[in-house]
C-alpha cells in the first residue's frame, strides 16, 4: 500500500515542498489511509486487500523488490504496466483520494499556492 | 448536556428500557424524538456515531471526516460506475455534515406524490405549517451575498442573469455564518443549525437520553409488536445491550433503516426502491481571482432546469477537495490547477436520476447497496454538465475540469460536445449525498412499507420518520421535507395515542 500511496503523491509539488519541512508526512499519510481501509465495509475491504496483495506479489516476482522500496521511476513504470488489472483503478482512486485528504491537512505552514 | 449523552464506557447495565426508543439523531429522528420528549414521554435516542460537540470541531478535514462520517466517508454504491456515497454518522447525523440547505419540497413533487402515489395529508397546504415551524426552529435565512466573499456563487448569479436563467438565493439553516467554508466537516463556529444545535438540546432539556456509539443491530418482536432492540457498542463488537420500549421510532436514514428492518425479518419490501440524487462536480478556473475559500457553499441555486431534475450550485473549495475531485486527471494537472488556486471554484450539478438502487442485507453487519445505471441517465448527465459548462463559460471560466475520466481540459462548449462523444457511464465520477424512498409511504401494503401514519403495515408499534418514507426523490436537498414529514407523522401518532 505504501508504494501506491507514494505513487499518488510523490509527483505533487505540494508533497515535495512538505518533504523538505516535515519527515513524518509519509508516516501520517500511511497511517491515515490504512485506518480508512481497515474501516471499509467488508465487501469493499476484501477486494481492496486482495488486489493490494496481488500487486505486491507481482512486484516481488517481476522486479525482485517490494513496491515501496523501488525507485520512483521503476515504481511508476511497474504500476503503469499493471494498470489494466481489474479493480486496480478503484484501489488507486481510493488510496489517492485519502492520501490527498491527509496530505493537505498535514500542511505545517500557511498555504501559498 | 453531557450527562444525558452516554458513550462507550457508560453502558454499565446490559438492559435498559424507555417509552420511546428513537433510532438515529438526524433530520427525521431528531425532530421525532424532540416532539415526543416535549410531549412528556421518556425518550432514548440510539446513535451509532459518537457525540462531538461543536467546540471539538477543527479545520482538520481528514480528522473530522474520521469522526463524523460513516466508514470515514467511504461507502460505495456498487454498479457501473461505482458511486461514492457519503453520510453522517455522529450525534446530529447528516445534518452536521451537509451544506445547511433546507428547502421546502417542490410543489410539483408533492402533487406527484398525491396524484401518482395517492398520498393524502402531505400536500402543500398540509405541510405548510410544518415548513414554517422547521424554518423557525432552524433559523432559515436566504444567505446574503457580499461582493468580497462567495464570489463563486456571485459568478453563478451574474451568469444566470445574463442567460436569463432562474437563480435564487438558497434558504440555509445558519445563524451568524462566519464563512468558514467547512460545512461538510462540521461547522466550527456553530452557525449551522444542525439537529445537534437545535432539536437535540431541546430533547435533552425535556429529559431525553442519548446512547451514542450504540448501533441497533436487531429488533426483537412477537406477533405484530416490537419488544426490544439489540444494540452493539461501536468499537466493541462483543458488547451488546438490550433496550425494551413501548414504541420504536426509526430514523436511521434511507440505507440503515431498511437494513435494520430486513435483518430483523420484519420487511422484505424495505430497501428495494432506494432513490438518490447524483452530484457531479466541475472544477472551473476563471480569469480573475475568486478566493472561493473565503465564503460558504450553496448560497445561490440555479433552478432554471429544476423541473427536469437539475440544480446547479457552487460547492466549497479547499485544496483537498480540488485534489480529490481531479484525482482522475493525474498529478500533473492537479499541480497546474493548484498553481491558480485563487482563481478556482468547484461547482456541483445535482440531478434527479432514473437509476434506482436496492439494499442487500444478507451478509454481515453492513448493508450492500447495488444500483443499475439507467441508460437514460447518461444523456441526463451530459445535459447537466453541458448546462453547467455554458453557465460557467458565461461567468468567465476559461478552463473546466469535468467529472469524466479521459476527456482532459475543456475550454469551450464546442470542445465539450466533441469530447462527449464516446463517453460511457464507467467514465463518469458520481457522488451521492441524498438517499430516499427505501421504505416508501403509501396506501397499499403490497407496494409500500409504511402506511400514511408512518407506521409499518405489519407492526403496531414501529414508526419510521426519515428520508426512507418519502415516496420518491425530491429533486432538492431533502432535509426540509424529512423534517416536515417527521412533524406530521409524530403529531398524528401523538393525536392517535
Amino acid at each position: 500500500m505504501t508504494g501506491i500511496i507514494l505513487e499518488n503523491i510523490e509527483s505533487l509539488k505540494h508533497y515535495q515542498t512538505m518533504q523538505d519541512k516535515n519527515s513524518d508526512t509519509d508516516k501520517d499519510i500511511l497511517q491515515f489511509v490504512s485506518k480508512v481501509i481497515i474501516h471499509l465495509p467488508w465487501y469493499f475491504y476484501l477486494p481492496v486487500r486482495v488486489i493490494a496483495t496481488i500487486i505486491g506479489l507481482l512486484c516481488l516476482i517481476v522486479t525482485g523488490h517490494k513496491l515501496n522500496l523501488l525507485s520512483s521511476e521503476k515504481r511508476s513504470s511497474f504500476l503503469k504496466r499493471i494498470r489494466f488489472i481489474p479493480f486496480f483503478s478503484m484501489l488507486n482512486k481510493l488510496v489517492g483520494s485519502m492520501a490527498f485528504l491527509k496530505l493537505f491537512d498535514s500542511l505545517p505552514f500557511s498555504p501559498d499556492y | 448536556m453531557n450527562n444525558s449523552v452516554l458513550d462507550r464506557e457508560d453502558y454499565t447495565k446490559n438492559t435498559y428500557s424507555c417509552q420511546y426508543l428513537v433510532v438515529g439523531t438526524g433530520a427525521g429522528a431528531g425532530v421525532a424524538g424532540t416532539l415526543l420528549a416535549e410531549s412528556g414521554h421518556d425518550v432514548i435516542f440510539l446513535e451509532e456515531g459518537g457525540y462531538y460537540p461543536t467546540e471539538s470541531y477543527t479545520s482538520n478535514i481528514s480528522e473530522m471526516i474520521t469522526h463524523l462520517y460513516r466508514n470515514q466517508g467511504v461507502f460505495p454504491f456498487l454498479g457501473k460506475p461505482t458511486i461514492a456515497f457519503a453520510e453522517g454518522c455522529c450525534v446530529g447525523g447528516s445534518t452536521v455534515i451537509n451544506g445547511a440547505l433546507v428547502c421546502r419540497t417542490p410543489p410539483w413533487i408533492l402533487d406527484e406524490w398525491q396524484n401518482d402515489y395517492g398520498l393524502k395529508g402531505y400536500g402543500q397546504k398540509d405541510l405548510e405549517k410544518y415548513f414554517g415551524i422547521v424554518e423557525r426552529d432552524l433559523h432559515i435565512v436566504n444567505h446574503e451575498l457580499e461582493e468580497k466573499d462567495n464570489l463563486d456563487s456571485l459568478k453563478l448569479l451574474r451568469a444566470s442573469e445574463q442567460l436569463g436563467w432562474k437563480c435564487v438565493m438558497a434558504p440555509r439553516a445558519v445563524k451568524n455564518c462566519l464563512n468558514s467554508n467547512l460545512c461538510p466537516t462540521g461547522c466550527p463556529s456553530g452557525a449551522k443549525q444542525s439537529t445537534l444545535e437545535t432539536y437535540i438540546p431541546r430533547a435533552i432539556r425535556n429529559g431525553a437520553r442519548i446512547f451514542s456509539r450504540c448501533r441497533a443491530t436487531k429488533i426483537i418482536y412477537s406477533g405484530n409488536r416490537a419488544k426490544k432492540i439489540i444494540a452493539s457498542i461501536t468499537g466493541n463488537k462483543s458488547r451488546h445491550i438490550e433496550i425494551s420500549f413501548d414504541h420504536l421510532v426509526i430514523g436511521g436514514g434511507a440505507v440503515q433503516t431498511p437494513h435494520l428492518l430486513r435483518r430483523s425479518g420484519i420487511s422484505k419490501l424495505a430497501g428495494r426502491n432506494l432513490q438518490f440524487h447524483m452530484t457531479l462536480k466541475v472544477v472551473a478556473r476563471f480569469k480573475d481571482r475568486l478566493d472561493a475559500e473565503k465564503g460558504t457553499i450553496f448560497t445561490v441555486q440555479v433552478q432554471e432546469f429544476e423541473r427536469e431534475g437539475l440544480l446547479i450550485m457552487a460547492s466549497n473549495l479547499k485544496p483537498h477537495y480540488i485534489a480529490m475531485t481531479l484525482s482522475h486527471y493525474g498529478n500533473e494537472v492537479i499541480n497546474k490547477v493548484l498553481e491558480n488556486y485563487q482563481s478556482l471554484g468547484i461547482f456541483a450539478a445535482m440531478i434527479r436520476p432514473k437509476s434506482i438502487a436496492h439494499i442487500i442485507s444478507w451478509f454481515g453487519d453492513q448493508p450492500i447497496v447495488f444500483y443499475r445505471f439507467d441508460p437514460e441517465d447518461l444523456s441526463r448527465i451530459k445535459l447537466a454538465l453541458r448546462r453547467t459548462a455554458s453557465l460557467l463559460f458565461q461567468g468567465g471560466a476559461i478552463e473546466l475540469y469535468m467529472p469524466i475520466a479521459g476527456i482532459g481540459v475543456v475550454r469551450s462548449l464546442k470542445e465539450l460536445d466533441r469530447k462527449f462523444i464516446g463517453v460511457k457511464p464507467g467514465n463518469i465520477e458520481i457522488l451521492c449525498l441524498h438517499v430516499m424512498s427505501s421504505c416508501p409511504m403509501g396506501y397499499d401494503s403490497a407496494t409500500s412499507v409504511i402506511n400514511p401514519d408512518g407506521k409499518l403495515w405489519n407492526m403496531k408499534n414501529i414508526t419510521l420518520t426519515d428520508a426512507s418514507v418519502l415516496p420518491s426523490s425530491t429533486g432538492r436537498n431533502p432535509q426540509g421535507t424529512i423534517m416536515a414529514f417527521a412533524h406530521e407523522i409524530i403529531n398524528r401518532h401523538i393525536a392517535l395515542s
